[in-house]
């Protein structure tokens, strides 16, 4: 089965941060409610097309952006 | 005993897994199936069933866990055919159709960058729901969520995949002077827009 990269951040101030350091980059983010086997907290992450996966994260250390990597089935 | 969790999965995907697990144990032994979604839970209910796998359920705070025993090798049809039980059921005597309205490119007020990522995260949710929308109408400041290369986009063009009509308000289009950036949806009026919101049962406002 697939899997497709999950990017999890520590609050929805860093989810939007992230979004936009990306957008300006170029590298297009798809925006999901993070999934329930994930945490129960009502929250978003970003999910990062796999080819673009390493540039997203150089780009989010570079911006001192933590996050969390997770992985799920493709839906 | 081998435990199976499709906690999160959507329909077939906990169908296929139950029945990946099985093939992998001995006949005789028994197996556990966790879900946490009650049309999975009765989907793989009848599943298990008609496999012979003898289901015994049991639920604690919103999660089944259901007890298989692996049965003899059989030529069961349900084996080879898992997805003919994502079956999505009809409550009793009512009707599940419901329309949803986009009425701008965001969710809720209070923030705009805020409801502009609910609003994102909503349609990519919506698309893997079992339960789908009849109708995605958007007017106003909702036909921005219909634009090229977004994400919003992809999740529409995905819902009018899975036969859902999305309908987007060409006067609202030729207001924005955004024709040309549309990218999903069928351009429509405000009669078919006014016919579909009277002939739904349930209008779901954004």
């Amino acid at each position: 089965m697939s899997e497709e990269p999950l990017l999890l951040f520590p609050n929805v101030h860093k989810v939007m941060r992230a979004d936009r350091i990306c957008k300006a980059r170029g590298i297009a983010t798809r925006v999901i409610p993070v999934p329930e086997d994930i945490s129960s907290e009502c929250g978003m992450c970003l999910i990062v097309e796999g080819s673009n996966l390493s540039s997203c994260m150089e780009a989010l250390k570079e911006e001192n952006i933590t996050f969390e990597l997770h992985k799920r089935g493709k839906q | 005993m081998k435990i199976i969790d499709t906690k999160g999965r959507l329909c077939p995907e906990p169908l296929i897994m139950a029945r990946n697990g099985l093939r992998e144990v001995s006949e005789g032994d028994k197996m556990q199936v966790i879900s946490d979604n009650d049309t999975s839970y009765q989907n793989l209910m009848s599943f298990l069933e008609d496999l012979g796998a003898k289901p015994v359920a049991d639920k604690k705070d919103g999660i089944y866990t259901i007890e298989v025993t692996k049965p003899a090798e059989s030529q069961s049809e349900a084996e080879s055919n898992p997805e003919a039980y994502c079956a999505v059921p009809q409550p009793a005597g009512g009707n599940n159709d419901y329309v949803v309205v986009a009425r701008s490119c965001r969710m809720g007020e209070g923030d705009d960058d805020l409801g502009s990522l609910l609003i994102r995260g909503y349609f990519n949710a919506l698309k893997e729901m079992d339960q789908l929308p009849t109708h995605i109408i958007m007017y106003n400041g909702g036909v921005k969520l219909a634009v090229k290369d977004t994400d919003t986009a992809a999740a529409l063009a995905e819902l009018e995949d899975k036969d859902v009509s999305v309908l987007v308000c060409g006067t609202c289009v030729d207001y924005f002077k955004m024709k040309d950036q549309i990218g999903v949806g069928r351009i429509s009026n405000m009669y078919q827009i006014a016919t579909t919101l009277a002939e739904t049962g349930k209008v779901v406002y954004l």
